[in-house]
């Protein structure tokens, strides 16, 4: 976790560096700068890290029924919620339904 | 909640309108007594589909972060390649960087200015501000 702070009123800046384990929690710092709050929850959404102490961790861009986190670099380009997409949108996604549709053309 | 409190959706409109988002309203009367917001409809992944492009392919999708001010996220998505490849863009391409970047930052205030008017009830400084913004 890397945090990039700015203080306008003295003009620094400071970048706090916070190593995390697998499925280890960081702690929130909602509690010190509100807002952090939206930014966590995007963090929460694509990479799947859990904030301890966030006051509404949720996902904030995806549907909150979406499985898995797009942005983890073992989230392939093609990888899709197919099942939600499926039952959401009626259509199908995901690398299954484009190397079907590959497989049709002559 | 008590006797006289209301909770009312407000969006979200059409995906095209701007800054699309829904708000979940509590209302005492008239009076918003609590909000919360959901975003995310306008959500592109570009980070992800910028994985598996080319730093030229990936140009044309930085243009369309900002649709009346193309060259402003696209000049800041080529610095940072240029530093990345340690390459300077010649001194006739930066006064030409400079003259687009600001030209596009009159238009794109000028489209704020009218269309945050007319969102809160005011139509015609919309046609100033477009009108303004054609000269360019």
């Amino acid at each position: 976790m890397v945090l990039d702070l700015y203080s306008f009123a003295k003009n620094e800046r400071l970048r706090l560096k916070v190593r995390a384990a697998d499925a280890e929690e960081v702690p929130s710092v909602v509690g010190v700068w509100p807002t952090a709050n939206w930014q966590e929850r995007e963090v929460f959404d694509m990479f799947g890290i859990v904030f301890s102490g966030h006051p509404n961790l949720k996902r904030i861009l995806l549907p909150d029924e979406w499985q898995g986190y797009p942005l983890r670099k073992d989230y392939d380009i093609l990888q899709q919620d197919t099942a939600w997409v499926r039952e959401n949108l009626g259509i199908e996604s995901g690398s299954e339904a484009i190397l079907a549709v590959m497989g049709r053309r002559p | 909640m008590g006797a006289d409190e209301l909770v009312i959706n407000m969006g979200p409109q059409h995906p095209s309108t701007h800054g699309v988002l829904r708000v979940k309203l509590k209302l005492d009367g008239e009076r918003v007594i609590g909000s919360e917001c959901v975003i995310g409809y306008l959500h592109r992944g570009v980070e992800k589909i910028a994985e598996n492009r080319t730093y030229q392919q990936f140009a044309p999708y930085v243009d369309r972060m900002d649709y009346v001010a193309a060259v402003s996220s696209g000049l800041g998505y080529c610095e940072a390649v240029e530093k990345l490849l340690m390459v300077e863009a010649p001194p006739r391409a930066r006064v030409i960087r400079t003259i687009l970047t600001e030209l596009q930052r009159i238009a794109s205030h000028l489209l704020w200015l009218g269309t945050h008017a007319l969102d809160i009830g005011a139509l015609t400084p919309l046609f100033y501000c477009f009108a303004s913004a054609k000269k360019f």
